[in-house]
């Protein structure tokens, strides 16, 4: 049995998988099973996102992919990411899909979480953006170190 | 406690009306359902069971289970989960030596009604196989118990999987909107069908408003859906136990929490969805328990609640629930790969609910009073009518659709409503050089919402279902 089938958190390997090479800006598409569902081919405008049938995995086609986001808010699964591995010297850029009230807003300083809901670091959001389906995507800077742990931000009460 | 602010719902209650609990005043807002409305004002304990007088409060707030009937205007048994609350109401708990006799709707008021293809139920697989058939020009009639249409599309707050040429990516509740907004003037809402007598044709009687009327249907799609199911563990049947969709009515759809802190149990697509919108209501998930060695549910949904710290413990089960009069927490344990028992384990959780999300079983009354064949198949649920790929049971002109014919989800509904409207449409005469075509193209999508690992369990159950079908054919 796959450990993500215990834990509902994908393991280092799984991971490595889905992105080789940690660099520029990408989606990362945190879904792992065969699900019956194709939003994210039909909202990516590059066609970097395909599906083999609808319950295929999706592939991401690397070269295509400029990191737009436009599937963040559109997988019902909530599972796509965008990672900006070289957004500065020292940062990387988050852009993940939140649903949850009060949102934060540009400039706040925010718990990061990985995961596990596990506390990681502190960041800082970049960019709020509410989708018409009413999902926020929210760009978060993060330590270039925690680029592919940070999954999910907490306000700082 | 109703909720003002939702990350993605808006709460428009309208006026204030006032009715008495137990001789006592409170206050609800009108759209709200008794049940409801006792809960916002802190009412859990609605009745008393008769024989032990333990505390009873609502389980499934759908209208599926007795636990919340209470004394209405001197009636009794009054199922308060689907029963607006209307100014000046009494509303009066049911207790040993309360119940009075029932008297039932007066013969006299028995009214007559026609129509060529009768749904009852108006959730995803009722609406769209009323929709098709209206589609085709004909006469459709949808009746359904419930104070909304939608069934139990009105509280899916998630947007929804499945293929972006149907309405994946759309939120439930919007679908409902939509479905609703097409067939709205051929739904009867608050109306129960609770007979079939097939001397002439298919006729049902229909009880709405305390008035009885019959109701004569050359087609019949009953798309009547599904229960929760309960799980047995000491006090299961507390008041704060809850049916994990009884708990999304009260928050999505009347806007009211449950609690303030839940313990879910089950950890398949259900517990971790309502988990996640408990989340999202304000209210505290510590944990899900799930009592197989793996979670049952997609992985995006269960990262979801991970990703916000809410931990999901596998081998574990519920073992109890605390509290005298309403839950005050709850006890779990682990179990070996043989589903015993680890004794020093246990482990208590301060609660004021728990949410039972332990799998659902069709509701199948009304194909057994029709004469439907029935067979117990553990992979769509239990039992579960015998029906052709058609959705065709064995009674002629009585055809099934959605969770009603076997636990699939409201994509599969939503199909199977078409394909048995279809299969009505083609049996009147109906059929235009559209139907073939649009019939195809519903099996293979209904065909590609199962493949895969996760449609692997209703798959071999429909293939059962159909062989069954075909042996009684023959």
């Amino acid at each position: 049995m796959n450990e993500h089938r215990k834990t509902g958190v994908l393991t280092e390997s799984q991971l490595k998988e889905m992105t080789p090479e940690l660099k520029g800006k990408i989606a990362i598409v945190e879904c792992v099973e065969d699900i019956p569902c194709d939003p994210c081919v039909t909202a990516c405008p590059s066609d970097a996102l395909v599906k083999d049938s609808l319950v295929g995995r999706p592939q991401l086609i690397v070269e295509k992919c400029g990191g737009c986001g436009a599937c963040i808010a559109e997988c019902p699964g909530l599972a796509v990411f965008v990672v900006d591995f070289d957004y500065s010297q020292d940062k990387a850029l988050v852009m993940l899909p939140y649903e949850f009230i009060p949102l934060p807003e540009k400039g706040e300083r925010v718990d990061l979480l990985d995961r596990e809901g596990t506390p990681c670091g502190k960041g800082e959001i970049e960019r709020v953006r509410v989708h018409k389906n009413k999902t926020a995507v929210l760009s978060v800077l993060v330590p270039r170190d925690l680029a592919m742990k940070v999954r999910n931000v907490r306000r700082i009460q | 406690m109703r909720i003002t602010e939702h990350p993605l719902l808006s709460f428009q209650r309208k006026r204030v009306i006032h009715f008495t609990f137990n001789g006592g005043p409170l206050e609800a807002y009108e759209g709200e359902t008794i049940a409801a409305a006792l809960h916002a004002a802190g009412i859990k304990v609605l009745s008393r069971s008769i024989t032990y007088s333990r505390p009873r409060g609502f389980f499934c707030a759908i209208g599926k289970c007795a636990s919340c009937m209470m004394n209405v205007n001197g009636v009794p048994n009054v199922k308060t989960c689907v029963t607006l609350v209307e100014e000046g109401m009494v509303v009066e708990s049911q207790h040993k030596g309360v119940l009075k006799p029932f008297t039932g709707p007066k013969k006299s008021h028995i009214s007559h009604m026609k129509t060529q293809v009768a749904v009852i139920g108006a959730g995803p697989a009722g609406l769209n196989a009323a929709v098709t058939a209206h589609a085709y020009g004909a006469s459709v009639l949808v009746i359904d118990e419930n104070p909304h249409a939608g069934g139990q599309l009105v509280k899916q707050t998630h947007k929804f999987f499945g293929s972006s040429r149907e309405r994946a990516g759309t939120r439930g509740t919007e679908i409902a909107k939509i479905l609703y907004r097409e067939a709205e003037s051929f739904v009867m809402l608050q109306a129960a069908v609770v007979g079939h007598y097939n001397d002439r044709g298919h006729r049902l009687v229909l009880v709405k408003d305390g008035t009885l009327a019959e109701l004569e249907a050359e087609k019949v799609i009953v798309a009547t859906g599904a229960s929760e199911n309960m799980l047995l563990f000491e006090n299961n049947d507390l008041p704060g136990v809850y049916g994990a969709g009884a708990v999304q009515t009260l928050m999505n759809v009347y806007g009211i929490v449950p609690g303030n802190s839940v313990l879910m149990v089950g950890a398949g697509n259900v517990g971790l969805i309502v988990s996640y919108q408990l989340l999202q209501a304000g209210v505290k998930v510590v944990g899900v328990v799930e009592a197989l060695p793996r979670i049952g549910g997609y992985h995006v949904h269960a990262a979801k609640v991970r990703r916000c710290g809410v931990p999901i413990y596998t081998s574990t089960s519920i073992l109890k629930a605390l509290g005298e009069e309403y839950v005050t927490g709850a006890v779990t344990v682990s179990l070996d790969k043989d589903w015993n028992h680890i004794p020093g384990t246990e482990r208590k959780f301060d609660v004021d609910t728990i949410c039972l999300a332990v799998g659902l079983s069709p509701s199948i009354e009304f194909f057994c009073q029709a004469g439907c064949r029935i067979a117990h198949i553990p992979e769509l649920g239990g039992n579960t009518p015998v029906h052709s790929p058609a959705m065709e049971t064995t009674v002629k002109g009585m055809y099934a659709a959605g969770d009603a014919a076997g636990i699939g989800e409201a994509n599969t509904a939503m199909m199977e409503g078409k394909i048995a409207a279809l299969s009505c449409v083609k049996a009147l005469g109906l059929s235009t050089l559209e139907t073939e075509k649009e019939s195809k193209e519903s099996y293979e999508e209904l065909r590609l919402l199962r493949s895969g690992s996760f449609g692997e369990r209703a798959r071999q159950g429909k293939e059962r279902v159909f062989a069954i079908m075909e042996e009684l054919h023959e």
